[in-house]
């Protein structure tokens, strides 16, 4: 993963705690993480280990979760800081974005 | 595919007479004409008239709510007496709501229903606002502010009635700026204006949308119209997740979205997408580019989502794509 791809999910997650209404901060740490601070927790994004089937682990206090995409991360970041955020119980299967 | 038109506007606001008056024209014959109305009891289908070419029908309670599934039913009921011949051979659907309804599911239902699928083609909006009592409409209904952003076509109806329409004017360019507005005076309307719409044509509009009001922005009832532009082409994977994830953090919140995108995979074709809170139509793939612009332009109309988050949305999403499949993966 490139430092493009960390600093453009660092700003995501800036604009995000704006756009929740959420109090809080987004820094980077010394290693480079990715650290969310709000609503009394504590989130470290960091990317995946090579080898590994997933490109992002977050960890929510104690546990560890692990996404596939920059949008995992969000959704994971927002349940674990956003009381008025309620998943899609549906998932809305994506249409071919090529031509048929 | 048959065209689907919705007229909306709020209670007296003018729609039915618009609709008397596009029935009794040439240019708009062999419409099937859906009548919505609040109540038990409707009267709009008894006051408009129209040629033994065209069909109206009428539909009780409120389309938006417990008749939304009926509307579904009402189409596809049309379409196979269509088949059939047992009704005219219409060429397009215009479905009038009553002034109560929220026009969003009725769009959904319109482009999510697989019964409709492939048969139907959602091809505008276009909303009545009374130049004499819109101002205070707009303030006191929410249901009126909706069916303005969601417009594609905005008709200011009573203007013989009203002295000055400058508020009514400001008030609705401020809701929803990319629609062109027409003034309308006894319901009398070119139809070309109103349903002639093509793919060219909206490629056309989203193109002045983002050269003339590319950072507008509202904040009168948090209803907020951006649009985003991307010269480069977006990753087929990417647009994809940018979907997925709007529908996922915007619901409700995510008015409508329309959009001409530059797919990487297949750059000569525009593909061209609509979405209304979340739900998205299949994207419509155009044969060839309708001017020399060929950058991507998304038009949001949004309640209470900001700009800069779907911006840092969409290039954290691209930053990813691009390192994984780019040459720095």
């Amino acid at each position: 993963m490139t430092a493009v791809v960390l600093h453009r999910t660092f700003r995501l997650l800036e604009e995000s705690l704006c756009a929740w209404n959420i109090a809080g901060k987004v820094v980077r740490d010394d290693t480079g993480g990715i650290v969310v601070t709000a609503k009394d927790e504590r989130l470290l994004v960091t990317q995946a280990p090579d080898g590994v089937p997933f490109r992002w682990v977050v960890t929510v206090g104690a546990r560890t979760r692990t996404a596939m995409s920059v949008t995992g991360v969000l959704g994971i970041v927002r349940q674990a800081i956003d009381p008025t955020y309620q998943p899609l119980r549906a998932r809305i299967a994506p249409a071919p974005m090529v031509p048929p | 595919m048959i065209p689907v038109s919705v007229l909306t506007g709020f209670l007296g606001s003018g729609k039915t007479t618009v609709l008397a008056r596009l029935l009794r024209r040439p240019e708009f014959s062999r419409t099937a004409v859906i009548i919505n109305e609040f109540g038990e009891v409707g009267l709009d289908h008894d006051l408009v008239e129209a040629s033994d070419e065209s069909l109206v029908q009428l539909q009780t309670g409120c389309l938006c709510c417990a008749v939304r599934g009926d509307l579904v039913r009402t189409l596809d009921d049309l379409l196979r007496r269509r088949e059939e011949g047992t009704v005219p051979p219409f060429e397009r659907v215009l479905i009038e709501t009553s002034g109560l309804a929220d026009p969003a599911p009725i769009l959904q239902s319109l482009m999510l229903d697989a019964a409709l699928a492939g048969r139907l083609a959602l091809h505008g909006v276009v909303t009545t606002v009374d130049a004499v009592n819109g101002v205070a409409t707009l303030r006191r209904q929410p249901e009126s502010v909706k069916q303005v952003a969601v417009a594609d076509r905005l008709l200011l109806t009573k203007t013989d009635l009203a002295d000055d329409t400058r508020d009514v004017r400001m008030r609705v360019a401020a809701l929803n700026p990319s629609a062109p507005f027409i003034a309308v005076t006894l319901g009398d309307v070119d139809p070309e204006l109103l349903f002639a719409a093509s793919d060219h044509d909206k490629a056309g509009r989203y193109q002045e949308a983002d050269h003339h009001h590319h950072h507008a922005q509202s904040h009168a009832n948090d209803i907020a119209f951006f649009a985003i532009v991307r010269e480069e082409p977006i990753a087929a994977i990417a647009l994809t997740l940018f979907l997925e994830a709007l529908a996922e953090h915007c619901g409700a919140d995510l008015l409508r979205l329309k959009g001409i995108i530059r797919v990487t995979e297949n750059a000569d074709r525009p593909a061209v997408i609509h979405g209304v809170q979340q739900v998205f139509h299949p994207p419509a793939w155009l044969e060839r580019w309708p001017s020399a612009d060929r950058t991507s332009r998304l038009v949001f109309i949004t309640r209470g989502i900001s700009q800069p988050w779907i911006e840092a949305l969409l290039a954290a999403i691209e930053a990813e794509v691009h390192s994984v499949s780019g040459p720095e993966a």
